[in-house]
């Protein structure tokens, strides 16, 4: 990545409060015009980071450039950076207009030019006539565009979003998500936005860095992240996923081959990635990514048969449990419903075969 | 677009480099908190502790004709141990003192307990009219009840106006007892707030399991609110014990000669008696004794608490 | 506790008849002998007693004509309003440090400085008159004041801390990031959102100072406050229907400012009970 690319540079990033460590030796780039989000459960250090960036709290140890500018020792008020906040912070004795001009005093416009600014602000976050409006009297949704707006229109080279989504409820969210990912793309704006909820990273980033404990685990595409996680507790947390336990049975050269008992089938796995997971390994697998049979498949060497435990019908998918023969070990199995309709009725009991494509199989380290 | 994981090796290039401006920029978020406080601490430090210190040391010296001598001496502490004038007033100032804080507590708690529990509506308004008098002046609060309890006062004139008595009942005014309802008059409040704090943070739930679990409204009240309400009681007391002790103005304006306090000795002394160290030793006895008080009563409330709790 | 028999036979969601009674019995004994004052004040006679004979507002014009009473007026107000400011001031930065930031040694920080509300202030008066002695500073209406911002101090704080901890440190932080340095930050944000608890906190330190007396008495100088006035009248009988006529004035005066700042800063004095 050049540097012309790169907007935020995240270098060794650790941050310590009193003996607890919030964050530990973050390391990332974020690009120019990337919507790029942190991932990760509450206390994991997301919002550490999102806050070392805003300059509200201060690094432990490391080093953070915006735009190629050294981070440290500037404070808030002079990044050029915005943030939308958790629960908005709209200033309770401004109107809706005053809260979107509270940055532009610094620019001495004219009242002409502040108001035709406001204005646009407020045409793009659809509230066109909402100027007099007190805090008070907007609802939420209303409340995190006026948030956005307020930010916006300071036109920073980075947006920073915390949670913004988290305090509505699941249907406007869906609808803030598709107007905001539509916002960011017509702007260009680069967004960095911290939220808990998989979907939703799923759904409007670029790149996504999970964080767990502190530490950044991975920091890839949202499909990167599904089909290729770099260790169980990326996989875990993203989508749902099957364990199983594996073995290395041979190693020569540049890949291994483990052994997944489980499943009565072998795969290969690169002996670099081998030796970052150490041997202690097992075997993970999309529910999606097996295909249900109630024949014995043809391809024996990537099939095993099982016996149907339970089966939920989940709306648009219908998720199967199979007993796995010998170990005892349960899987669960996922198809479209209609998919699922074709097979005709199964009962709990009756034996199944499952089959899968060899690359849907992923090693990853027991850690 | 990379796709491959991105977990970036350490770059620890500047980390020693700017680590001495980090650490001050990461000290400044505690130090702006000190900052903001220092005009403060400052202020009561020379208006509090070093005054505080001085009578400390000025209470050793002893006073001679207009002047002081400064060699260091426990005379002071001597005399007020030795001499019965001083040890009455001010084992007579705890009595008082602690008389009118059980009389206040007493009739603070029922009211308390009405507040928290059966003033649903304008809590505030009640609450701003029972504190309201405290905040005015003391002074005409403790002339207020010269006013009524007075040789020719309301309550004896009144009595006389209807027929009940003959001629004005001296006892009313210039008695012990005209200093110990004059202050649980005027320090109720501080009696009142906390034993009230105490009653409105029980959880109500609380009462209606014990209600749930068979306890009739005594034993309820007996076996949860009382208990429940323990620390306010302690609280207010103290906050109120505390501060009457000291109290001389109430002594001066409705006390007899019977009913002078340790106060009023120590005003004497900075008054017409003109001996200051005595009055700093004076003080600072007074500041122990109710320490020790203090300290007893804690004591003596923590037996309590296991004695009932066993 | 003898008390308790009328309080634990009842209930404690049923609204209560005698509990009632009493509630209203505890206001009347904590208003009554106050009231006697401004009744008494338009009493003609020169003795407060009963019967009263008949009414006048004699006295309250003779208070007019008294140059001390003005002078007295004037400097418990000048007083006053200084003090007022400055522990004011003070507090809104100590309220916003103890809210705000991580402190080491907060719990003690904040006992230190509610200790004079506990404290009888004869020994802070006293203490003070030392040091004030012992430096040669003459005593005067400033040594008063000095006295007054040790008391008012902790009512500052308890009125503003509520204020500080009732909104959310974001706005501050949201001010900063918009591009506002910490000294607009203070005027454009903190300052209009915790405004009521900075009227509050000066009408009540204001009341408080313009009404003590303990520590005017030791560190007044020759210039009388309204209560060392009213304190030289108490001992002269004849002067009692001025007093009272003064301390009707007093009484109404420092009610409505009270009752002013409770209202405005809502709980904030309740609350601090809840701290000790």
């Amino acid at each position: 990545m050049t540097q012309d690319e790169t907007m935020i540079s995240v270098r060794n990033i650790g941050k310590r409060f009193g003996s607890v460590v919030a964050v530990e030796d973050a390391c990332f780039d974020i690009r120019r015009g990337e919507f790029f989000s942190l991932l990760g459960a509450s206390g994991s250090g997301k919002t550490t980071v999102l806050r070392i960036m805003a300059g509200f709290e201060a690094a432990t140890s490391g080093a953070i450039f915006i735009d190629g500018r050294q981070m440290d020792a500037v404070p808030p008020h002079q990044r050029p950076v915005n943030m939308v906040f958790q629960n908005y912070a709209i200033f309770p004795h401004l109107n809706v207009a005053d809260n979107i001009g509270f940055g532009l005093r610094k620019l001495k416009l004219d009242p002409v030019e502040r108001r035709r600014r406001i204005d646009e602000m407020l045409e793009l976050i659809k509230l066109p006539g909402f100027g007099d409006r007190l805090a008070d009297q907007l609802s939420g949704g209303q409340r995190q565009r006026v948030a956005l707006a307020r930010a916006l229109v300071l036109q920073p080279k980075v947006l920073l979003l915390d949670e913004p989504l988290g305090a509505l409820d699941k249907q406007l969210r869906e609808q803030m998500q598709v107007e905001l990912r539509a916002l960011q793309r017509s702007i260009g704006v680069t967004f960095v936005l911290v939220t808990h909820d998989q979907e939703e990273a799923l759904t409007l980033s670029d790149r996504i860095a999970v964080m767990a404990d502190g530490r950044v685990l991975q920091v890839d595409t949202p499909a990167g992240l599904y089909e290729r996680p770099c260790s169980r507790q990326v996989a875990g947390f993203v989508g749902n996923m099957n364990f199983l336990p594996a073995r290395v049975v041979s190693q020569d050269g540049g890949s291994a081959r483990i052994d997944v008992p489980g499943l009565q089938t072998t795969c290969s796995i690169s002996a670099e990635r081998l030796a970052r997971f150490g041997s202690d390994i097992s075997l993970a697998i999309r529910p999606e990514r097996m295909t249900l049979h109630r024949e014995r498949p043809a391809d024996q060497a990537n099939s095993v048969s099982g016996v149907l435990h339970d089966r939920m019908y989940l709306g648009e998918r219908t998720q199967f449990q199979v007993a796995l023969d010998d170990r005892g070990t349960t899987i669960a199995v996922s198809s479209s419903t209609t998919v699922a309709e074709r097979l005709g009725s199964i009962d709990p009991g009756a034996q199944v075969w499952l089959s899968w494509s060899e690359e849907a199989l992923i090693p990853l380290g027991n850690d | 677009m990379t796709v491959t994981s991105e977990l970036n090796a350490p770059a620890g290039a500047d980390k020693t480099a700017f680590a001495g401006l980090r650490r001050l920029f990461f000290q400044n978020e505690s130090l702006r908190g000190l900052v903001l406080l220092t005009p403060t601490l400052v202020i009561l430090s020379i208006t509090v502790i070093v005054p505080f210190l001085l009578m400390g040391a000025m209470s050793l010296w002893t006073q001679i004709g207009f002047d002081y001598t400064d060699d260091w001496s426990f005379r002071n502490y001597g005399i007020i141990l030795t001499e019965p004038l001083y040890t009455t007033l001010l084992l007579r100032s705890l009595g008082m003192s602690m008389a009118a804080t059980l009389v206040t507590v007493m009739l603070a708690y029922p009211m308390a307990y009405f507040l928290a529990f059966h003033v649903q509506k304008n809590k505030l308004i009640w609450l701003i009219i029972i504190t309201l008098p405290f905040w005015t002046s003391y002074l005409l609060r403790v002339f207020a009840w010269r006013v009524v309890l007075g040789y020719e006062g309301v309550i004896n004139t009144g009595l006389m106006e209807i027929g009940l008595i003959s001629e004005p009942l001296s006892f009313l005014l210039y008695s012990k007892s005209a200093v110990i309802i004059t202050l649980a008059h005027a320090w109720a409040a501080f009696a009142l707030l906390p034993i009230y704090v105490s009653l409105e943070k029980i959880d109500k739930s609380v009462l209606e399991a014990s209600a749930d679990l068979g306890e009739g409204p005594v034993m309820r009240f007996l076996r949860v609110i009382l208990p429940l309400s323990m620390p306010g009681v302690i609280a207010g007391t103290f906050l109120m014990f505390i501060p009457t002790v000291g109290d001389y103005v109430t002594a001066a304006l409705v006390g007899g000669p019977d009913s002078r306090m340790i106060g009023n000795l120590i005003e004497l002394q900075f008054g017409t008696v003109d001996n200051w160290p005595m009055g700093a030793a004076l003080a600072i006895t007074m500041i122990i004794s109710i320490t020790m008080v203090g300290l007893l009563f804690m004591v003596l409330s923590r037996l309590l608490k296991r004695w009932v709790a066993a | 506790m003898s008390d308790q028999d009328t309080v634990k036979r009842h209930h404690f969601h049923k609204a209560n008849r005698s509990l009632q009674a009493y509630a209203f019995f505890f206001m009347f004994v904590l208003y009554a002998p106050i009231m006697f004052i401004p009744l008494f004040s338009f009493s003609s006679g020169l003795y407060i007693r009963f019967p009263i004979d008949g009414w006048t507002l004699q006295w309250y014009g003779d208070l007019w004509e008294r140059t001390a009473v003005l002078n007295a007026l004037k400097n418990s107000v000048r007083v006053g309003v200084s003090v007022a400011i400055v522990s004011t001031i003070l507090g809104i930065f100590a309220a916003k440090a103890l809210v705000r930031y991580r402190i080491p040694g907060k719990g003690p920080i904040i006992g230190f400085i509610l200790l004079p509300l506990v404290v009888p202030p004869i020994i802070f008066g006293v203490a003070l008159l030392l040091m004030v002695n012992a430096l040669g500073i003459p005593l005067s209406l400033y040594t008063i004041a000095a006295g007054h911002i040790i008391i008012c101090l902790p009512f500052a704080i308890a009125t503003l801390l509520p204020r500080f901890e009732g909104y959310d440190a974001a706005m501050e932080e949201a001010a900063a990031d918009l591009g506002e340095n910490s000294w607009w930050v203070f005027w454009r944000v903190t300052v209009p959102i915790i405004l009521p608890g900075i009227v509050a906190s000066l009408l009540l330190t204001f009341t408080v100072s313009f009404d003590e007396f303990v520590m005017a008495f030791f560190l007044g100088g020759t210039d009388l406050t309204l209560p060392l006035y009213v304190w030289g009248q108490l001992r002269i009988p004849r002067a009692f229907p001025v007093v009272l006529a003064l301390g009707t004035l007093i009484l109404l005066f420092s009610f409505l400012l009270v009752f002013l700042g409770l209202r405005i800063g809502r709980r904030g004095a309740i609350k601090l009970v809840d701290r000790d």
